[in-house]
């Protein structure tokens, strides 16, 4: 409950796990310091504590990620059911005493450290010492806006749409969540859509195919109305709503059981924003610059939680502890992850203690100086730490020191962390393996080995860093990075760089500029000292392109060349009235390098086809770069001259461009291994797929009947690997990883958030439970026992829907067999070698061989 | 080269050595001249016995390899063009074993059953390269379960355009979809027939008859809506009944896709029915054989 | 959406001309049915199928308000019926079930059809062990049991290796008892010896001992049955024998066997023996014993000599000029062998017709019984003397070429003054004597005199004993023989007699090992040889020979019929 006469040490906005955690550590302080009134309070905006996790459909399992993190705070959490984990908090909260008070809205703050006031939507005031600004970044859903939008039936989510049945439902919005809730809901109920607009203009397009034929279809109990708004909703005897709308053509009211209304949320950018506290940049993934005490720019508001790019919950719920902890004037709180930044640094040999080290390291990398504590606190913990010794006995020494830690850390049963002992002159990683981390140097020396060529080798020094064409590209590294003497290296994953780079311009800047002179060297002056192309890269701008957009026109004069940074496109010729796709140029080749070559008519229409970054070269700079030493000008004109010969050669061939969209359709122009069958000789005997259950816990991973197909190629639905997985792009805990040989998969540590299901274009990844088990082969085979090898169990047939709720669910996708012993189980599996796993370099092939 | 042929595959590697094998075998044959008389038991009879049994064995095996999918042994197509060519060789290993001799008895019978199999596999194998280019073709780039998805689409509309015309017509309608047959027996299946029907209100009114009237290719209903056009005078009854017309020569088309993929599907199947039973009464009976061979000394 | 119904019974399933069509893989074509009954509801399940009622998976289940019915993630809900109707039933079809899932609700595929490949597998297994082993061996314990086989059912021929050679297929029929007594057990010769009784095993019992054999081979070792017409007697490999027989010196000291370890020269075979019969008054037709061929002499008690009959000085033929063999020696088609000599077809026939008065050549002694021929001659005289009157004498034509008449006896008829009667005696006596000690019997016979005073009881004459077979236990066909090294008739037989250097009828004539290799070899050999072989340096005067492949079962017979003992 809030009251105005008190002075609270410490008013906590929103009570998710970071907020809540923050009052149960101040509860706890105030019983033991044997206050009788609290000095803190826990204010929500929603009527329930923790609303993220209120949304979650029934019986989720949340997963308690990161594994190598230790909780710390006065509620409990581990992995379980959404309703436990909520239980146990109400229970905690209820049992130490936390000050919270629920549907308080803070609408404005004044004041500043010591003395703030917290103005509520009730009108109601809250003064506090200090603000812990705990709010997540999922913001608050917009009300309806009409009288009575607060009442009981009136609600702003949609947990299970088969918690209802045979009512009468009205949906406010147009988006996609009004659309999808409105779907669900017509399965058992009659329902009604409010719409403000004349269409449904805001929904992607499956779901506006999926509404209309819906609203068509007489026998679906769901109507619209277009350019209405909800005038008043009053409660109706017996627990109903009467709903009055504002058609175009007049007042209406409905009698209804529930209102759902999705209008979307205020992100809660603008309110922080109000609170005076500064963003780095404009990206929307972009986070509060913060102390490693989490203070914000704004002396006494401190931020934490999602909010602080913080996305998993124990994470937040540490932080909570911490800044409680600190602000009842315990100075000295070390984070909990102290221990595991001290085990990172152990092995180096200046090692003395945790925050020295950290010092030490972010001084002597001008990229990291930059940095705020706390990102870089981050940065290190998720990072590696390696150290070069010489061959001789404290490098044993050190490795057996290491390899023991990690041995005990294990027996303890958590993920094992120490410092990696490398040798001096070891391999870093190889040309072509497939790797995204970002490395820097610290101390000593990298070499970096042209494989074609190692008399045009590159040493980096301390400050120095590499790895970041991969980072940024996606692509399988270039060159062969050794290990100097006496080097210490931290490798980050690229999870954490994108992040950093996004929440921090300069160091994007450096980064990106790097890029450019690299990729420049690689093209187009490989034996050239990297400062002299520095100054010509300085010149140089890196253009962003969407998917669909074109960057030049057959037929205009281009006086610039690309280097496609990142994604890829897809070059087009007009013939005659028709255009037709004749060739994909993926990251890291050249693009329209002909027109600075003899020709400067543009000879096709290259437009991208997944989302790009290209690095544009004027007629001036390439020039500038052919006067460098030993710019391989022949190797330029033979390659080019090669490439359009190969584009004439696919024009002209009947059929072959038609083919080569299709491939493109079918996302192939981003795949590095994709499944594809010729149909031609394909049986349909689905021992393909078959094998993927059997070798994957009897869940396949491909679907071999559905997909597209073009002439004798068809193209199932199986993950393609792609360059830049959109998979990988926001996996909380980090579950999806590449291998060096570039198959993606999914490790244990999915918490099933579905997030990579959505965001796969190629809808390949499934969200299953466990697969039951099945009787043997042989009872099977004689007795036909059970379902049989591959076949479908009663549980695939959602027949299942008596299986507990509490059964994890997972993401499961095609990982090419990394795990099985002998290559992809559906090639081997397949008795007439219709099925066949290739890359790009096959397409061409592919093509030639098509059946018409 | 992207897809390389079972048959063709590693350059006839299977091939080459079936030949190998069969060669060795009459090798192994010829020593059995001058005193002896070649038949099943002299040494070389025996030696080639056992190698045709084990190859026999082996061969059957292909089912269990074939569902072992975690298997380190090879690929599947490997394989199966081993099993294709060495199927071919033990006939030959066979016939060298029991030296040409056939009677009237249980050994013979073994010889004829495993013929018989390999037989079948070569129906099989005539199966696998032609039908899978006549399915395609058939299909499109269409899979069978977008035609059934788009049959089902069909039949909604059909339903709904026929719910805008008379009741007759909705009644007739709704029949002939309710009473639309893809596929069905063994027979159906294979000779692609047709055992479609609707109800006719017209026979209806003649009573002795279900009013149930063949609906072959859903010809029949066809011509029942499209004769009811001249007679709809009302503007959208009209429309509707065009409409109707259209939907159902369309849903026609489908289902003739349907039927026809079904059907290849089937034929692409049914060896396999006799293949492997024959398989297990062949090593049935070879399991006889060699025991009674012993059996009587 | 609600619709009403006016059916007595509700039918759920995928196929579309259910009542209520539910799509999905684990909804059958006819899943159940759902009909009124006594007030509430009834479900049954098709058979096979099952469905999930309020969350308890079951087959058939008694419906009251509220329940919730699952088929394949499909949900159906009993509702209270309103008023006019039986009952009501609220769908909520799963909506991960999509439009794709249509064709189940058609059976398009041949899994869904009554065709089963493991049905037809486990029938056909079933099919070969009953058929081929069980009711087999069922029979053969009828057939032990004396039982015959019950018509139309398999027996155990059916597991006969092929045809039996015609003899066995005769004696046995389709009764495989009869030699295959045991399973697993191979055929005891004692089956073969109850029809083959007079067969000897090679090594006759009574000389096991000596031979050091204890037990004989398995007659199956050599004798291979179920070839049909290709039956072979035994397997002819040589090896067989000279396995023992190399050694066969050291091996059987006691049977005084000899080593052969072939038939090629340098003595891989040894030479032949022959086989005589020794008599003694104890037995008249005498033991066999053997001789080698080199050093035995033939004891016919005969005389006779080759050389002066093929001589056509001394001999001629009948059509005159000289002798050929075949006028004694008539090869009798059917033995191989030669027809047996007798007086009076062989060396009567107008040459020895035994007359002995050359007054009257008609008049012959009877051969054989030396009694009757003094009778003859004394009757002869008898009747000369006592009737006296002269008789016409035909000139007697004897084949001799330097033929110089013999004195009439009527010329010789001396003179006599006494009673006729005696005269006769006297005669008769004197040409008894002449005959048995100058010329007629003695000519050819060995003639014992015993000098008794009693003329009858004076002569005896020993009996002749041609040795029939000087090898009994061997095979040879002079049949085979008729033509030698391209030449035929006497000159093929000379090729292996030689006959016409014999002056006595001790000689054997035989041929030695060496003149049988001049043709015939062992396989061994044989292959080693060019097949035609040159007689000589000149081809044409010597043309070729063929060598010929021979086994030792071409001449020698593995079951003796009883072979003589070793002569001590």
């Amino acid at each position: 409950m809030t009251r105005a006469d008190v002075k609270y040490r410490m008013a906590v906005i929103g009570a998710g796990p970071a907020g809540l955690s923050a009052g149960a550590r101040a509860a706890e302080l105030d019983r033991a310091a044997g206050r009788v009134a609290p000095s803190h309070i826990v204010l929500e905006s929603f009527e329930l504590c923790a609303k993220t996790i209120q949304r979650y459909q029934k019986g989720k399992l949340v997963m308690a990620e990161p594994g190598f993190l230790d909780l710390r705070s006065d509620l409990r959490f581990s992995a379980g059911s959404r309703e436990e984990i909520l239980g146990n908090w109400t229970d905690d909260c209820g049992r130490l005493g936390v000050n919270l008070s629920l549907g308080a809205t803070v609408v404005g703050v004044s004041g500043q450290q010591g003395d703030f006031t917290l103005k509520l939507a009730k009108g109601a005031e809250v003064h506090a010492e200090t603000i812990v600004l705990a709010i997540g970044v999922e913001g608050n859903p917009r009300k309806v806006g009409a009288p009575g939008d607060n009442l009981p039936r009136v609600q702003y989510q949609l947990d299970d749409p088969k918690e209802f049945k045979g009512e009468l439902v009205v949906v406010v919005g147009a988006g996609d969540a009004a659309i999808e809730n409105a779907l669900a809901l017509t399965e058992q109920n009659k329902v009604v859509i409010v719409n403000r607009g004349k269409e449904f203009s805001r929904a992607k397009q499956a779901n506006l195919t999926a509404v209309l034929a819906a609203l068509a279809e007489p026998r679906r109990r769901l109507s619209c109305f277009y350019e209405t708004r909800v005038k008043e909703i009053a409660p109706r005897e017996p627990g109903g709503l009467s709903v009055t709308l504002e058609t175009p053509t007049g007042p209406q009211v409905i009698e209804c059981d529930r209102v759902v209304a999705r209008l979307g949320a205020d992100p809660p950018r603008r309110f922080v924003e109000s609170l005076g506290i500064r963003f780095p940049t404009e990206r929307a993934d972009a986070v509060p610059q913060l102390s490693k005490r989490y203070e914000s720019n704004v002396s006494g508001i401190y931020v934490v939680g999602s909010l602080a790019g913080y996305p998993l919950i124990k994470q937040a719920m540490n932080q909570g502890y911490d800044v409680a902890e600190y602000l009842c004037g315990n100075h000295e709180v070390k984070p909990v992850d102290q221990q595991l930044v001290e085990w990172q640094f152990g092995g180096i040999p200046f090692f003395a203690d945790a925050d020295a080290a950290l010092e030490r390291f972010k001084n002597k990398v001008p990229m990291f100086r930059g940095m705020n504590p706390l990102a870089f606190r981050e940065l290190v913990i998720e990072s590696t730490i390696s150290v070069a010794y010489r061959e001789g006995q404290e490098f044993e020494e050190e490795a057996r020191k290491q390899a023991a830690l990690q041995e005990t850390q294990v027996r303890e049963g958590r993920q094992p962390r120490a410092t990696r002992i490398i040798l001096e002159g070891s391999v870093i990683y190889e040309p072509g393996d497939y790797g995204t981390s970002f490395f820097t140097i610290v101390q000593g020396t990298v070499v970096l080995e042209n494989p074609h060529n190692p008399a045009l080798s590159t040493e980096l020094a301390a400050g120095e860093f590499f790895g970041e064409t991969s980072l940024l590209s996606g692509r399988p590294r270039l060159e062969r990075a050794i290990a100097g003497p006496a080097c210490v290296l931290v490798e980050t994953p690229r999870r954490i760089m994108i992040k950093l780079m996004s929440s921090n311009e300069e160091v994007r800047l450096g980064i990106d500029l790097v890029f450019v002179i690299r990729e420049l060297q690689r093209h187009f002056a490989p034996s050239a000292p990297l400062r002299m192309l520095r100054d010509i890269a300085a010149r140089i701008e890196v253009r962003r392109y969407k998917a669909g957009e074109t960057v030049f026109v057959q037929g205009d004069t281009g006086d610039s060349l690309y280097v496609v940074r990142s994604g890829g496109l897809t070059l087009f010729r007009t013939d005659g009235a028709t255009e037709i796709a004749i060739a994909q140029v993926p990251a890291g080749e050249l693009l329209g390098e002909l027109a600075l070559m003899g020709d400067p008519l543009r000879r096709e229409t290259a437009r991208v086809s997944l989302a790009s970054e290209l690095i544009e070269l004027k007629r001036a700079q390439f020039l500038d770069l052919m006067k460098l030493p030993g710019a391989p000008v022949a190797e330029l004109q033979r390659s080019a001259a090669a490439r359009a010969a190969a584009n004439a050669r696919v024009q002209v061939q009947p059929g072959a461009p038609a083919m080569m969209a299709f491939l493109m359709a079918q996302g192939l122009g981003e795949a590095t291994d994709v499944l594809v069958i010729n149909e031609s000789t394909c049986i349909g005997c689905d021992n393909c797929e078959k094998a993927c259950a059997e070798t994957h816990g009897g869940i396949t991973r491909l679907n071999r009947k559905k997909g597209g197909s073009f002439a004798n190629v068809h193209v199932p639905i199986a993950c393609r690997h792609c360059d830049q997985p959109h998979c990988m792009k926001d996996c909380p805990p980090n579950a999806i990883r590449r291998s060096p040989t570039g198959e993606v998969y999914i490790n244990e540590s999915c918490i099933g958030c579905g997030n990579c299901q959505t965001n796969c274009p190629y809808d390949v990844i499934r969200m299953v439970h466990d697969a039951p088990r099945k009787p043997g082969l042989l009872s099977w085979l004689l007795f036909g026992a059970g379902p049989g090898p591959g076949e479908p169990t009663d549980h695939d047939l959602g027949t299942a829907r008596g299986t507990p709720q509490q059964e994890k669910k997972r993401a499961v996708k095609c990982d090419a067999c990394i795990s099985v012993a002998n290559g992809p189980a559906c090639v081997k599996a397949c008795p007439t070698g219709a099925a066949r796993r290739i890359g790009p370099s096959d397409y061409v092939n592919l093509i030639q061989e098509r059946r018409t | 080269m992207i897809f390389h042929a079972t048959l063709s595959y590693r350059q006839l590697r299977y091939l080459w050595i079936s030949l190998a094998l069969v060669a060795c075998a009459a090798a192994v044959f010829v020593t059995q001249s001058g005193g002896t008389i070649a038949r099943g038991d002299t040494w070389q009879g025996y030696t080639l016995g056992t190698i045709a049994a084990l190859l026999m064995i082996w061969l059957a095996l292909l089912g269990i390899r074939k569902r072992k999918y975690a298997s380190p042994l090879g690929s599947v197509q490997g394989w199966t063009s081993a099993h294709i060519y060495l199927g071919l060789a033990v006939v030959a290993i066979a016939t060298l074993h029991c030296a040409g001799r056939f009677h009237d008895n249980i050994h013979t019978y073994a010889y004829v059953l495993m013929c018989a199999v390999v037989l079948t596999g070569i129906v099989g194998i005539v199966c696998y390269l032609s039908i899978p280019g006549l399915l395609m073709d058939n299909r499109g780039t269409r899979s069978r379960a977008d035609l059934f998805a788009e049959l089902f689409e069909l039949d909604k509309q059909a339903r709904n355009l026929s719910h805008d015309c008379d009741a007759e017509i909705a009644a007739v309608v709704q029949s002939s979809i309710e009473r639309t047959v893809v596929g069905g027996g063994v027979w159906a299946q294979l000779m692609g027939l047709d055992r479609s029907f609707f109800e006719d209100p017209d026979r209806k009114s003649a009573r002795r008859s279900t009013g149930l009237r063949r609906n072959v290719n859903q010809d029949a209903v066809l011509a029942y809506v499209s004769s009811r056009l001249p007679g709809a005078y009302r503007q959208s009854e009209a429309a509707a009944l065009q409409q109707l017309v259209v939907t159902l020569s369309r849903r026609q088309s489908v289902l003739r896709r349907v039927r026809r993929d079904v059907q290849l599907q089937g034929w692409l199947k049914i060896w396999l029915y006799a293949h492997i039973p024959l398989t297990v009464a062949a090593l049935g009976t070879l399991f006889v054989h060699i025991l009674t061979t012993f059996l009587d000394g | 959406m609600d619709s009403a119904l006016s059916v007595d019974v509700i039918t759920i399933g995928s196929a579309a001309a259910n009542t209520i069509q539910l799509l999905g893989r684990a909804v059958a074509l006819t899943h159940a049915t759902v009909r009124p009954a006594g007030g509430g509801l009834r479900l049954r399940c098709t058979r096979g199928q099952r469905v999930n009622v309020n969350s308890k998976s079951c087959s058939a289940a008694r419906l009251e308000v509220g329940d919730e019915i699952v088929i394949g993630g499909h949900r159906l809900v009993v509702l209270a019926a309103p008023a006019g109707f039986d009952c009501a039933l609220q769908l909520e079809a799963d909506p991960n079930v999509d439009s794709q899932e249509y064709e189940s609700s058609f059976r398009t595929d041949l899994s869904q059809t009554r065709l089963s490949a493991r049905t037809l597998s486990w029938l056909f297994l079933s099919l070969a062990l009953v058929l081929g082993l069980l009711i087999p061996i069922h029979m053969v314990h009828r057939h032990r049991g004396g039982l015959p086989s019950a018509r139309g059912l398999p027996d155990d021929t059916l597991w006969s290796a092929g045809p039996l050679s015609p003899a066995h297929e005769h004696a046995a029929g389709r009764s495989c008892g009869t030699c295959h007594q045991k399973f697993f057990a191979d055929v005891k010769d004692e089956a073969c010896l109850g029809c083959h009784r007079d067969t000897n095993d090679h090594v006759l019992k009574a000389h096991r001992d000596l031979a050091g054999i204890d037990k004989p081979q398995r007659c199956g070792s050599c004798h291979h049955e179920h070839l049909g017409e290709q039956f072979q007697q035994v397997m002819q490999d040589d090896r067989l024998c000279v396995s023992c027989h190399a050694s066969g010196a050291q091996r059987f000291a006691k049977l005084l066997t000899q080593n052969v370890s072939g038939f090629g020269p340098g003595g891989l075979h040894p030479q032949f023996n022959v086989t005589f019969r020794r008599i003694s008054p104890g037995d008249p037709d005498g033991k066999p014993f053997r001789q080698p061929l080199v050093t035995a002499l033939e004891q016919s008690n005969l005389k006779f000599s080759h050389a002066q009959h093929l001589n056509p000085d001394k001999v001629t033929s009948r059509g005159g000029g000289p002798m050929s063999c075949s006028e004694c020696h008539v090869l009798d088609a059917d033995s191989d062998r030669f027809k047996p000599m007798t007086q009076e077809k062989t060396c009567a026939m107008g040459c020895h017709d035994l007359n002995f008065d050359v007054g009257a050549t008609d008049r012959h002694l009877p051969h054989g019984n030396v009694l009757d021929a003094m009778l003859v001659i004394e009757d002869y005289f008898t009747r000369k003397y006592v009737d006296p009157k002269p008789q016409t004498v035909r000139a007697m034509t004897r084949r001799l070429p330097d033929l110089d008449r013999v004195p009439s006896s009527d010329e010789a008829l001396t003179p006599c003054n006494g009673p006729p009667l005696m005269c006769a005696r006297t005669r008769a006596k004197a040409e008894i004597e002449n005959q048995f000690i100058r010329r007629g019997c003695v000519g050819c016979h060995v003639v014992g005199d015993t000098k008794a005073e009693d003329i009858h009881e004076r002569f005896t004459i020993e009996r002749v004993r041609i040795t029939e077979r000087y090898f009994p236990v061997a095979k040879f066909s002079h049949l085979a023989h008729r033509v030698q090294e391209g030449v035929t008739g006497d000159q093929a037989c000379e090729k292996c007699h030689a006959a016409r250097q014999s002056t006595r009828s001790q000689d054997l004539l035989l041929p030695d090992v060496e003149r049988c290799l001049r043709c015939h070899l062992d396989s061994q050999r044989a292959a080693k040889m060019p097949l035609e072989v040159s007689m000589g340096p000149n081809p044409l005067t010597h043309p070729g020979r063929k060598i010929i492949t021979t086994q030792c079962t071409s001449c020698h017979v593995y079951h003796p019929a009883g072979v003589p003992s070793p002569q001590s």
